[in-house]
């Protein structure tokens, strides 16, 4: 089966006047039809960049290399018109704040028609009838009155809600959610994973699912990426990665998660912090806080290696 | 009661804001009860959790209890020689936030010193820098870098050292590890209790999620909208909600399990109206599932359920509905 949306080698350095930040080092990631992919990492991880790196979303001083392909182009050599083309009939992507992305000044209405009337060439009165419809299908009660309000009188929950439509209007192919409940309470939180459940089917999405949180993978995704200082470390099938977790930033990840989830006794963390993108990095880059580091880690890079459905970057499968 | 070894003593107290009205017509002005009739005693030395969502009144009632806001109605007491102004100390949210950027490490964590009076000579000051740094899990060679070349972990650390360095008798906490990295947060909540145990701090740690809370209280407190839901050991009211919304909070959160997460039936559990439509029955029973008609008349009051346990609800859950 070949991917829908796959990056090859994907590095992307941002020039800061404290020196070169290595945001993501030579990631690969592949997108299947109709799948939810997890991407993890804590902050400073890449995986925000990555994506944003993948649809040229980056600031100026952002240099990205690598390929990106989707439907046998490369969207990273593709002209402004060409990849807004993309941006917005093809792949939308959704955030984690939902009153930042939306424009507080302009009524829901002129915000979800806009899109439309640009790209469709409709009259205002049609693309008003599909903005309702879309409020509709993401559960807005009373739509038709409440597309005339303004972003401020709706809860966050709402909101996201609201996002979620903007990105579904031109009916993409790919949605890539950044940390879409981050912001929300956890009782809206659970509404709005199972409203994107329940779209997925509806508008055969596949979607990229950008979180920190193992506990919302593991009721969303079909395949896991976890990040780590800019690189994957560990690709797998759900059930693999939650039970039988190989690379032991996943390992240490994951019994931080239970513990704080109450499921052990004592709550557990990762000794150390995070490391800075700076520099040129030798060895693996969670050497210095690896419980069971070998010396040759310190060394040498680790690749990726592993079966089909599960890969890791560590010396300790290498074999 | 042993009312002699209450730290902090909340009666009734109700803190309002007011707001004017959101039509452009009009400029009444309104007010919006942030919190009504809380009551509740802190004995010294516990650890009190305060878990609500957003718009509970979680933070009023801590900054309430900080002096920063003045109840409109009911007093607050302290015991155990606390000055409000001298012996609280408060840790926030998103440490970079709380940290000017402007000031060294050293500047950040002795300048507390020289607001409440102590004023100590360089070596004193010196010493006291070193060894709070020390048990914060900072290092020293640090002391001249500025917040921002630090992680978020550290950060927190930071702000940790800021507020012990006065040596307090009373500690909040508001979400002290919700910005953080879920790989560190623990490191943060064992820093917390450690001081907590050694110095017989009082501790009020505020949380919007059960599960985490459990590990650092004793004692627990439910808000919903400005009112208190349920009250009882962190231990009882995790393993029973007794409250329909405590319960709620507890089973909505994802575990981080596909098998768990597989047999989960996502419950509707309906947001919150706007918080400034006074209703005559319970607050919650708008999104809750088991009201019945009564909850929508007549507003429940705190009710003793079993030995610990106190409920604000006319038909407390019996046994514990698993997630």
């Amino acid at each position: 089966m070949s991917a829908l949306l796959e990056a090859n080698n994907i590095s992307i350095d941002f020039a800061t006047e404290s020196g070169v930040v290595h945001a993501v080092r030579d990631a690969n990631i592949e997108l299947f039809e109709g799948e939810v992919l997890g991407v993890v990492g804590e902050s400073g991880s890449g995986k925000t960049q990555l994506m944003l790196g993948m649809l040229k979303l980056l600031p100026e001083n952002a240099v990205t290399t690598g390929e990106v392909i989707y439907s046998d182009k490369d969207l990273l050599t593709l002209n402004k018109l060409d990849i807004n083309r993309i941006r917005s009939n093809e792949i939308a992507m959704i955030f984690q704040d939902p009153m930042s992305s939306l424009n507080p000044y302009l009524k829901v209405s002129r915000q979800l028609t806009e899109t439309l009337i640009l790209n469709q060439k409709i009259d205002k009165q049609t693309a008003l009838k599909q903005a309702i419809e879309i409020l509709e299908k993401v559960r807005i009660p009373d739509a038709a009155r409440r597309v005339h309000d303004y972003p401020y009188q709706f809860s966050g929950g709402m909101r996201q809600r609201i996002m979620i439509a903007m990105a579904l209007l031109r009916k993409p192919k790919v949605l890539i959610a950044d940390e879409p409940t981050t912001a929300l309470d956890v009782t809206v939180q659970a509404e709005i994973l199972a409203l994107l459940k329940s779209l997925r089917d509806e508008f055969a999405l596949s979607i990229i699912l950008i979180t920190h949180d193992m506990s919302i993978v593991a009721g969303q995704c079909d395949r896991v990426v976890i990040m780590y200082a800019g690189q994957p470390v560990e690709m797998a099938s759900l059930d693999e990665l939650f039970y039988a977790p190989k690379h032991p930033y996943t390992q240490g990840l994951l019994a931080a998660a239970k513990s704080q989830s109450g499921l052990t006794d004592k709550l557990v963390s990762i000794p150390g912090h995070p490391p800075v993108n700076t520099g040129i990095q030798l060895g693996c880059a969670f050497y210095p806080r690896c419980e069971q580091r070998l010396d040759v880690c310190q060394r040498d890079m680790p690749v990726m290696t592993g079966s089909n459905t599960q890969q890791q970057a560590c010396h300790l499968y290498e074999r | 009661m042993r009312d002699n070894n209450l730290a902090i003593e909340v009666d009734d107290v109700s803190v309002s804001f007011r707001h004017s009205s959101s039509s452009l017509m009009s400029f009444k002005k309104n007010t919006f009860d942030a919190l009504s009739n809380i009551s509740i005693a802190v004995q010294a030395g516990s650890r009190l959790g305060i878990v609500g969502e957003s718009g509970s009144g979680k933070t009023t009632l801590a900054k309430t209890i900080l002096g920063l806001y003045q109840p409109a109605t009911g007093t607050i007491g302290f015991n155990h020689g606390v000055q409000q102004n001298k012996d609280i100390q408060f840790i926030f949210q998103d440490p970079l936030a709380a940290l000017n950027p402007r000031m060294t490490v050293e500047q950040l964590i002795t300048e507390p010193l020289d607001y409440l009076g102590v004023k100590p000579d360089h070596a004193t000051r010196t010493k006291k820098l070193k060894t709070i740094m020390e048990q914060v899990g900072l290092d020293y060679s640090q002391r001249q870098r500025y917040a921002h070349e630090f992680s978020g972990g550290q950060c927190q650390r930071i702000g940790i050292a800021r507020a012990m360095i006065t040596e307090p008798k009373i500690l909040i906490c508001d979400e002290p590890v919700s910005a953080l990295d879920v790989s560190v947060r623990a490191q943060i909540i064992s820093l917390l209790k450690e001081f907590q145990q050694r110095l017989d701090l009082t501790l009020i740690f505020i949380a919007h999620d059960l599960s985490l809370v459990r590990y650092i209280s004793d004692e627990l407190i439910v808000l919903y909208q400005g009112k208190l839901m349920e009250m009882g050991p962190s231990e009882e009211i995790f393993s029973h909600a007794r409250h329909p919304y405590t319960q709620a909070l507890i089973s909505a959160e994802p575990r981080p399990d596909p098998d768990t997460e597989r047999q989960r039936h996502y419950a509707e559990y309906g947001e919150i109206e706007t918080a400034d439509t006074k209703l005559d029955g319970c607050v919650y029973a708008g999104r809750c599932t088991y009201a019945q008609s009564r909850c929508h008349i007549e507003a429940p009051k705190l009710q003793q359920v079993g030995e610990t346990v106190q409920v604000a609800c006319f038909f407390p859950l019996e046994a514990v509905t698993s997630v």
